[in-house]
């Protein structure tokens, strides 16, 4: 194997597929990208065996082949080579290396042999729709943070992408918090409902490779146990969660008992300053709104305090709430729009935030009892 | 209290001195050695260690059934020898405890003559004999009271403690056993006074929270009170099988079991205190004694979470199982509860 590609064309083949390779693995050959040269096309592939990322360019190719090596190491080197230059990758058949030429640098890595990469096979996928990706990443970005990390309820530590006719709802969740994401659109289409839970590795990989500001098509194909997304040369490859996830529906309180409109960056700010003195690990915040002033107040293990006033539309009884700030402030950071409602039904039932200006996102947030 | 099953064992049968010889479980049951005697720990027998390893290693070694009570009775005896110099006692086992003496006034407020005083009521009472360590901290007093074993004491002068731990082997640290042992070892480190060379951060990195306490026990600070009555952390149970569960199958139709016994410990232990489950955790020990711990986050406890922790843990050896363990550690107490979303 033998080709000749511009610099920056590689790092950005690199950093496309990176993202799936583990920094260590007690199998090698799954820290090595896969680099494989057929008529004019170099394509790199890295994989974790749960999601699998792919990319691929037309170069200039001097002879043909297939080999793996290290994938991390390639790409520091690659970007450690001067911008704008072009770089020589050769594989040296009698020593099994790679070996990397730039200016006057040059580089031997070692490889393993292309046969022994682990690459999906091919999928049937039976589902496919198109979609904007700038919409499709706001999907996922609006919900991700939500997810369980390592949760016992396996089906939590992934995305749940629900899909019917006309609609796509993202949802995560860790049990404490949830977040939806509704997506309304006529041009979608689907035969059948269908709800696919995405891996968390793979969620946060996928939305990676997307571009908020790109209008452009990417295809999304899906079956039983796969997703599939491609965009221009990229091509991402997961297996699914295979679990029943919670009825979300039913978690996002539907007529809450009251609810107030909060300036987003006041309250915003309010949260992190009120945040610095709450318990480093349990993060308990407590909101106390009565006539036309919510409370908000913390403390710690070392009797430190904070509390601050906002001004705020509420009148009624004294009502005491308290949250792990974390989440509020997450789930603040990531509503856009000038206000936000905050919406309550009691002390020890679940609270909901949205803004009139980002349009079908929903964040329920349960309550810490102090 | 020095060998102290084996102590009371000889005590009772004094034909038995100078004989090596150990309590335990039979080695056919494959039980393990709870405590032996001087004579046999010199064939290299030590506690927990298999019987029928045990007997291997010294042929002549007599084995005798552990007697729970009986040496649950001597062991109240002797602990109501220390509530007498102090409130503040902190048993860490039938025959270990700390004594906070620091508000005491007996023998003129001097720990070392409460200590010598102590040892010396031990064996006139009881004929048997134990150790003790005088010292500032709990870290340095367990350390010194393992120093002149058998029958001994050492006392730990607080302008003696930086000499002190200079020279001390870190496998002296409680929690540094064999693998953070020899991580210390690869980093160069033997002794307490090498780990002194490295900052916080750099332990805090290699070790996460351990690291931090691990900088303060290598230049002898340890700030843990004696605590009289404590909290568990955690509650599990366990089960080591007479025969080896041959493959994943066996070992998912054992958790239903050891899943009801636990709920009902789960059920007791907590009519006395509230305490809420934080992470849930599944222990395989395989038939080459690799133990793997496998835990996940998780308020509430099921046969399914733990099946499937089971199924997680046992797919790192994919080997014959002898030992199951199951339980939860526990949200630390007074803490506030976050609620649960409910679906």
């Amino acid at each position: 194997m033998k080709f000749t590609v511009a610099r920056d064309t590689l790092v950005e083949l690199l950093a496309n597929v990176v993202g799936a390779v583990e920094k260590k693995h007690t199998s090698k050959i799954l820290e090595n990208v896969l680099l494989s040269v057929y008529k004019d096309q170099l394509r790199l592939v890295g994989t974790d065996l749960e999601i699998e990322l792919s990319a691929s360019v037309n170069i200039q190719v001097d002879r043909e082949g297939a080999i793996t090596a290290p994938a991390r190491k390639l790409l520091d080197i690659t970007k450690a080579l001067p911008s704008d230059s072009f770089i020589q990758v050769e594989q040296d058949e009698e020593n099994s290396r790679l070996l990397i030429k730039g200016g006057r640098s040059r580089f031997e890595l070692a490889t393993l042999p292309a046969e022994d990469f682990p690459e999906l096979d091919e999928i049937p996928l039976e589902h496919e729709l198109v979609l904007v990706e700038s919409q499709f990443k706001r999907l996922l970005d609006k919900t991700s943070f939500c997810m369980a990390n390592q949760d016992v309820r396996y089906y939590l530590n992934g995305l749940l992408l629900d899909i019917t006719s006309g609609t796509i709802n993202t949802v995560s969740t860790d049990g404490h918090r949830l977040a939806l994401c509704e997506f309304k659109d006529d041009a979608i289409s689907v035969d059948e409902r269908s709800s696919i839970i995405v891996p968390r590795k793979g969620a946060l990989e996928l939305s990676r490779i997307l571009e908020a500001s790109a209008d452009v098509n990417v295809r999304v194909q899906m079956s039983n146990n796969h997703i599939r997304v491609e965009k221009d040369n990229v091509r991402f490859t997961s297996k699914l969660i295979d679990g029943k996830y919670p009825d979300y529906q039913a978690a996002v309180p539907s007529n809450s008992s009251f609810s107030i409109q909060l300036d987003r960056m006041v309250f915003r700010d309010t949260l992190s300053r009120v945040a610095i003195l709450s318990n480093e690990k349990f993060r308990g915040i407590r909101l106390r709104l009565s006539d036309g002033l919510m409370m908000l107040m913390s403390n710690n293990p070392e009797q430190e305090s904070a509390e601050e006033e906002i001004d705020i539309n509420y009148s009624g009884d004294v009502f005491e709430i308290g949250f792990n700030v974390s989440y509020v402030l997450e789930a603040v950071n990531h509503l856009e729009g000038e206000m936000i409602d905050f919406s309550f039904t009691s002390s020890a039932a679940s609270a909901l935030l949205s803004s009139p200006e980002d349009e079908g996102v929903r964040y329920v947030v349960m309550p810490v009892r102090l | 209290m020095d060998c102290f099953y084996a102590a009371v064992e000889v005590r009772e049968n004094p034909s038995l001195q100078g004989k090596p010889i150990a309590v335990g479980g039979s080695g056919s049951r494959r039980g393990v050695i709870a405590t032996c005697s001087y004579e046999a720990r010199k064939f290299g027998v030590h506690s927990a260690m298999p019987t029928a390893r045990a007997l291997k290693l010294c042929p002549q070694l007599i084995l005798l059934p552990v007697q729970m009570n009986l040496y649950k009775e001597v062991s109240a005896r002797i602990q109501a020898l220390f509530y007498q110099y102090s409130e503040l006692v902190e048993p860490l086992s039938l025959d270990e405890a700390f004594i906070d003496v620091s508000n005491s006034e007996h023998c003129g407020g001097s720990a070392t003559l409460m200590a010598q005083e102590i040892l010396h009521r031990i064996y006139s009472t009881e004929k048997l004999t134990a150790s003790a360590g005088v010292a500032s901290n709990k870290f340095l007093a367990k350390v010194a009271s393992d120093w002149n074993k058998p029958n001994g004491l050492c006392v730990v002068k607080p302008d003696e403690i930086d000499a002190f731990v200079l020279e001390l082997p870190v496998k002296r640290i409680f929690g540094v056993g064999k693998v953070t042992g020899q991580r210390l070892l690869d980093m160069g480190i033997e002794t307490c006074g090498d780990l002194q060379g490295f900052s916080k951060q750099h332990l805090c990195d290699q070790f996460g929270v351990f690291g931090s306490r691990l900088y303060e026990l290598a230049r002898g600070v340890d700030e843990h009170p004696v605590t009289t009555h404590r909290t568990p952390k955690s509650l599990s149970v366990e089960e080591t099988y007479v025969k080896d569960i041959a493959d994943l199958v066996g070992c998912l139709n054992e958790v239903p079991v050891l899943y009801q016994e636990f709920l009902e410990r789960l059920a007791r232990t907590q009519k006395r205190m509230s305490l809420r489950p934080r992470t849930l955790f599944v222990k395989l020990r395989f038939d080459d004694f690799e133990t793997t711990t496998i835990q996940m986050a998780g308020t509430v406890p099921s046969e399914e979470g733990f099946r499937h922790l089971c199924e997680q843990a046992w797919q790192r050896g994919k080997r014959p199982v002898r030992l199951i363990g199951l339980g939860v550690q526990f949200s630390p107490v007074g803490m506030p509860e976050q609620l649960e979303l409910v679906f």
